[in-house]
């Protein structure tokens, strides 16, 4: 069985991606999935059953603590994810103002004109 | 060797006061030399009029750091065939007299020529103290890390460098106050590093951009900088002519 506050939370969680990806606030492909897992895992991690197997199948005692480091390693993932693409980001931006600057001064003539 | 095209690149952050002045004193010593200011996107408006000599300007959009326009200024010298890259900066600080001098000890099978301050120990503020403690650790640093003995001033934005020294350093994208950066990337990269001693002129004008938070960000940036030259390396590169 399902925990029903978890559900409803899971619910309003993707409901508020959902709006941010509609406003066009966040590349989708970027998080999206990561962001999606996470709310599988929250969803699923409801069920006791669940949170056994799981424990049993990473080898951890306490049920809950697999799940939390579960999470753990979902949010390391998107920060690395995050990281790199603001990395790439930068690097873009540097890339663009490097062949404005080379264009325009190899087009422009000697100040003063 | 003889060098016929040189490139004197001058970065600037809301400091145009002085440059009528020094493009003035650079276009009557050097006046064959091609003279790059590049505006690190200064809140205050730039007026060419003010300034009679001749010279090349790109302003970058925003504030980036002087790395950013060090790398824009080799772009250019390496594009248009420049055989000697100078920096030095707009606040008139650097004695443009000596430039030529840069340009002679580079000619002493060099490829990068520092230009260490003689009289930048003399204040006795606290502030200098540890000015000079930072300075003498990125100094002992660098040179552990690259294993030979470097310029005892790494801060000093005064230099001069060959293609070289120019294709080596122009590999990394450098930071806000690269600086000790272009050090440990010229001596890594085995370049024949010389120092000569320049007495530093003083500010008319502003401050140094230098604060303590920004002097803490470039501690930070320097060992990170350590940690990535460390990881990836430098690759020997060789002399090579551009004809134009």
């Amino acid at each position: 069985m399902f925990n029903t506050t978890a559900l409803i939370a899971s619910f309003l969680f993707i409901i508020f991606l959902l709006v941010v990806i509609k406003k066009n606030l966040i590349k989708p492909s970027l998080i999206f999935p990561v962001l999606l897992f996470m709310i599988i895992l929250g969803v699923v991690s409801t069920n006791n059953r669940f949170i056994a197997l799981f424990a049993k199948l990473l080898g951890i005692k306490t049920g809950p603590l697999a799940i939390i480091l579960a999470l753990l390693l979902v949010i390391l993932i998107s920060c690395i994810i995050l990281g790199i693409e603001v990395t790439n980001m930068y690097q873009r931006q540097l890339a663009i103002i490097r062949y404005i600057a080379k264009k325009e001064l190899s087009e422009n003539a000697l100040h003063p004109k | 060797m003889s060098f016929d095209k040189i490139l004197i690149f001058i970065p600037t952050y809301n400091d145009f006061k002085d440059l009528p002045e020094i493009v003035r004193k650079i276009n009557q010593i050097l006046p064959k030399s091609t003279l790059l200011i590049i505006d690190d996107g200064s809140e205050q408006r730039f007026r060419s009029s003010k300034i009679s000599g001749v010279y090349k300007y790109f302003r970058v959009p925003n504030n980036i750091g002087i790395g950013f326009c060090f790398n824009i200024a080799c772009d250019y010298a390496l594009d248009h065939g420049f055989d000697i890259l100078v920096r030095m900066d707009a606040d008139n600080q650097h004695p443009v007299d000596q430039i030529p001098c840069l340009i002679s000890t580079l000619a002493e099978n060099t490829d990068l020529v520092i230009g260490s301050r003689l009289n930048h120990q003399s204040n006795k503020s606290l502030s200098q103290f540890f000015k000079n403690v930072i300075k003498f650790y990125y100094s002992i640093v660098t040179s552990a890390i690259a294993k030979v003995s470097i310029s005892k001033d790494v801060n000093s934005g005064f230099m001069a460098l060959n293609r070289t020294a120019i294709l080596a350093i122009n590999q990394f994208e450098l930071d806000r106050y690269p600086e000790p950066q272009i050090n440990l990337i010229a001596s890594k990269s085995r370049l024949k590093i010389k120092e000569i001693w320049i007495n530093q002129l003083h500010r008319a004008y502003g401050a140094s951009t230098i604060n303590l938070i920004e002097a803490i960000k470039m501690f930070y940036h320097f060992h990170i900088f350590i940690l990535a030259i460390l990881l990836r390396g430098t690759h020997h590169v060789q002399y090579d002519s551009v004809d134009c």
